[in-house]
């Protein structure tokens, strides 16, 4: 909203200094919906290899597992591969893109 | 391509065209047949992230004003912080070395071997790039941000709400009634994105109220953020 201003004055840039700096210490609430291309692929390609390790599992226990124990255990595999997922997701995702740094050069290009 | 139209168009300015124009005066033709002493100077361009990365050579990805490291591009810099800025002439001074030592030295700080003309007309290349609302708030970290809030609130099962309310956003003054959630919208323009800021943190807290005290702090600062 700031930054639409039609004029400045140093009180409303500090403001936008203010607001800027607030909204990056609370950023890494939005990590996971900031995963980008390659953190997307990486954390598909991991889904892909724990369902593949989920079929082997329900293959080889195929003959042992009652139908209770079966959904238990699927139930489990989705779980553990959902959080797996967002682990990935979480530990490659990042800001670092120049839009976000360009903000840091708005109240100085301003003044 | 870029960089030899960009040649032919700026010509006039640069210094080896006109040598007067070191002194950066020179006589100009004007309208009532009169010649002039004139300065021209290229002050300002405008441009996205992509374009100015082509325009000076840059690699993508890499802050046109200051040499920020890509990997620290997600820090906030304090003013009193920031990184120097691009110096162009030192990016000049290598690309027309042309030698070995000289392109690794271009290729570290992720500049373009090659001519650029920005780099050979009176102008201080680095300041050529203004704020630009449209690319870099309104169609650049607006959009982020919708798309980080749109996941936010799917991750916290509060889409429905958000959606709901988003919706409900009665038209007053300059803003028109919405028929479209979000997610049905295929392409946001900067006006739209303009108007969405006029009420997206409304939005963004009201589907946020009520969360279990585990939620509360993670929901506290989803706002703070925006």
């Amino acid at each position: 909203m700031y930054a639409q201003y039609k004029s400045h004055d140093d009180a409303t840039l500090s403001y936008m200094e203010d607001a800027l700096c607030c909204s990056d210490t609370f950023k890494d609430v939005f990590l996971l919906g900031g995963a980008g291309k390659k953190a997307k692929a990486k954390a598909n390609a991991l889904r892909t290899e724990l369902v593949k390790k989920q079929k082997v599992d329900e293959e080889t226990n195929a003959e042992t597992w009652t139908p209770t124990k079966k959904r238990r255990e699927m139930n489990a595999w989705r779980d553990y591969i959902s959080h797996e997922i967002d682990v990935s997701k979480e530990f490659d995702a990042d800001f670092d893109f120049p839009k976000i740094h360009m903000m840091s050069h708005w109240v100085e290009q301003i003044h | 391509m870029l960089n030899e139209v960009l040649r032919r168009i700026l010509q006039p300015l640069t210094f080896n065209h006109n040598p007067s124009a070191k002194s950066r005066y020179y006589n100009v033709p004007c309208a009532d047949g009169n010649f002039r002493r004139c300065k021209p100077v290229l002050a300002a361009w405008l441009a996205d992230c992509p374009e100015y990365s082509d325009l000076h050579d840059l690699k993508r990805h890499v802050c046109f004003w200051c040499e920020c490291p890509k990997n620290e591009l997600t820090d906030y810099v304090p003013p009193d912080k920031q990184h120097p800025w691009w110096d162009h002439n030192l990016s000049r001074m290598l690309s027309d070395a042309n030698t070995k030592a000289a392109n690794a030295d271009l290729s570290l700080r992720h500049v373009h071997r090659g001519f650029n003309v920005f780099r050979h007309i009176p102008c201080i290349v680095s300041d050529l790039p203004k704020p630009d609302l449209l690319h870099t708030m309104q169609i650049g970290m607006l959009e982020h941000l919708q798309k980080w809030i749109f996941h936010f609130m799917k991750t916290h099962k509060r889409l429905d709400k958000y959606n709901a309310i988003w919706l409900s956003v009665p038209a007053y003054y300059d803003l028109k009634p919405r028929n479209k959630s979000y997610e049905e919208v295929s392409q946001w323009k900067g006006k739209e994105m303009k108007e969405m800021s006029q009420y997206l943190l409304g939005v963004v807290t009201h589907s946020l109220r009520g969360g279990s005290p585990a939620q509360c702090p993670v929901f506290n600062n989803a706002i703070e953020c925006t």
